[in-house]
């Protein structure tokens, strides 16, 4: 009877309404400190699955292209945003040329009015010339796309975001197939990289970086290990060490801090709800053995 | 006979993909009259490939048609959740008007310079970016961000030292948590390397989810190797067949 229940047994029947309540202040109480006093600031550790895809944007050769492929909506913002801009600033950073796509329609004018053209000026790079937006694509199957896209990439993306053709545009000079890519960087919340690795990667060796949201990061380790997969960004982690690595923090770094209290007060709950557990373990081995 | 034309049809298409991998280039090389050599499965998979994009994409407006015939028959008839129904249409309706006036006026006056400064309705940019970037963003990803709340109640409810398979996963998940936050790097900063979480983390990750996750790919690929063969020679019971062939 829960009403003969000691309190260390009550910690595992919590109302849902408080861990809720506690969760929300867990993330909002480290913002609203961090706006009006300054910056927690937990320390970042950068591990080796972000230095590959950092190293792979540092090695990018001039005569080469990057292409990112935004896999992602806005459901996974949180995790796939900052992997996306951080990895963008750098290509702009170093001048590397790079081309950007997206499988969600609202994200190609979202990256482009929110960060791109922001990021472009801070460095002084210019659209058609350093970077091109193709906008969104809809896939509707990833190994007929890479396919198609693979051997011929002017052929398919003939028009950018805004609708203008790409024929003679200086960003894709010298561009024909994969041959000519450096670095293949998807960012989604779904395994993408697995039809570039296996169609495109053997035939063209180019190197496949992954952004990924937290929960793919368990089953994309064995690509990394066997280095089809150069760098991983895994969740908000990865970008908030990207940003480490680039000095300069941003939606990840200031997000992370808030996962931590999330992280910790999820600990917090489960180990509560094992003391009233074994509380109840107790009292019960107690009252058979009483009997 | 719908059935055979359906079987017949999958059977080709698959047939292509599977034989223009499989047979060598100069098996399938012929020379035609005017003396150029054509390889004649490998070079038009490029235009295969494409044709089949164009038909999975009618995918999309299926979807849409699905959609909207769904919400017109709660609101028509007033039925339960009419009022969702409504606040659907005028969404659709709002984001469609605006999204391809914005479109129209980006086609005829922006083509030309899209960063041009003083583009003409430049207030149209400004609505299609509210709507698009503020309204959409936030939504969305707020919708998804209830998952959080629903892990962290499941978690402190399933997450129970009952056997020694429970413990270690709950320490392997203490861990891999804490690891993955700077807060866990924080909490065991001054300890030597290897007695750090953010190592144990990548301890975990490396040599047991790696080999794990491995083996559970191959299973993974073998068994849809096989449902693909059975989709392909259409013996799999599915939607158009009732029973297996």
């Amino acid at each position: 009877m829960k009403e003969q229940q000691t309190w260390l047994e009550r910690l595992q029947w919590i109302d849902r309404r408080w861990i809720y309540l506690l969760l929300v202040l867990a993330v909002v109480v480290p913002a609203v400190m961090e706006a009006v006093h300054r910056p927690i600031g937990l320390p970042v550790m950068v591990f080796p699955d972000t230095l590959g895809v950092y190293n792979a944007v540092e090695e990018a050769p001039a005569d080469k292209i990057v292409l990112v492929s935004c896999d992602w909506g806005f459901a996974s913002l949180g995790e796939n945003g900052p992997q996306t801009v951080t990895v963008v600033e750098h290509l702009l950073r170093r001048g590397i040329r790079f081309a950007v796509w997206s499988v969600d329609p609202a994200i190609p004018g979202w990256l482009q009015t929110k960060h791109l053209e922001r990021l472009a000026r801070k460095y002084g790079r210019e659209y058609g010339v350093d970077y091109v937006n193709f906008g969104f694509r809809y896939i509707p199957n990833r190994e007929l796309f890479v396919q198609t896209v693979m051997d011929d990439l002017p052929g398919y993306f003939t028009q950018d975001h805004f609708n203008r053709p790409t024929k003679d545009m200086p960003v894709l000079k010298g561009v024909q197939d994969m041959s000519d890519v450096w670095l293949f960087y998807t960012v989604g919340a779904d395994p993408t990289y697995d039809a570039w690795i296996g169609i495109a990667q053997p035939k063209y060796h180019m190197k496949v970086a992954f952004g990924s949201t937290g929960v793919m990061v368990p089953q994309t380790y064995p690509f990394l290990e066997s280095k089809q997969l150069c760098g991983m960004l895994s969740g908000m982690r990865g970008g908030a060490e990207y940003e480490k690595k680039l000095n300069s923090p941003d939606l990840a770094t200031w997000g992370i801090t808030r996962q931590s209290m999330a992280h910790a007060l999820i600990i917090l709950f489960v180990i509560l709800g094992n003391i009233g557990y074994f509380a109840t373990r107790r009292r019960q081995t107690r009252e058979r053995s009483s009997q | 006979m719908k059935r055979r034309i359906v079987v017949a049809v999958t059977f080709l298409a698959g047939l292509y993909f599977f034989a223009e991998y499989l047979i060598p280039n100069s098996w399938q090389t012929i020379t035609t009259p005017s003396g150029a050599e054509v390889r004649v499965l490998s070079d038009y998979v490029k235009d295969v490939a494409s044709y089949l994009l164009v038909v999975l994409t009618f995918a999309l407006g299926l979807g849409w048609a699905n959609l909207l015939t769904g919400m017109w028959k709660k609101l028509a008839g007033f039925k339960r959740d009419w009022l969702p129904a409504l606040f659907f249409f005028l969404a659709v309706a709002t984001t469609l008007t605006i999204g391809f006036w914005h479109e129209e006026i980006a086609r005829v006056y922006v083509a030309e310079d899209p960063f041009v400064d003083g583009k003409p309705m430049a207030w149209l940019d400004s609505v299609w970016s509210i709507i698009r970037d503020d309204i959409n963003s936030s939504l969305v990803a707020s919708v998804f961000s209830l998952l959080a709340f629903y892990m962290a109640s499941a978690a402190y409810r399933a997450f129970k030292l009952k056997n020694i398979d429970a413990t270690l996963m709950l320490i392997a998940a203490f861990i891999i948590m804490m690891g993955n936050v700077p807060l866990g790097n924080f909490v065991t900063a001054n300890a030597p390397t290897n007695l750090q979480i953010p190592t144990w983390s990548m301890w975990i990750m490396n040599y047991i989810n790696s080999p794990t996750s491995r083996a559970l790919n191959f299973g993974i690929a073998i068994g849809i190797l096989a449902i693909s063969l059975r989709l392909w020679l259409s013996i799999e019971r599915g939607s158009f067949f009732e029973r297996e062939l």
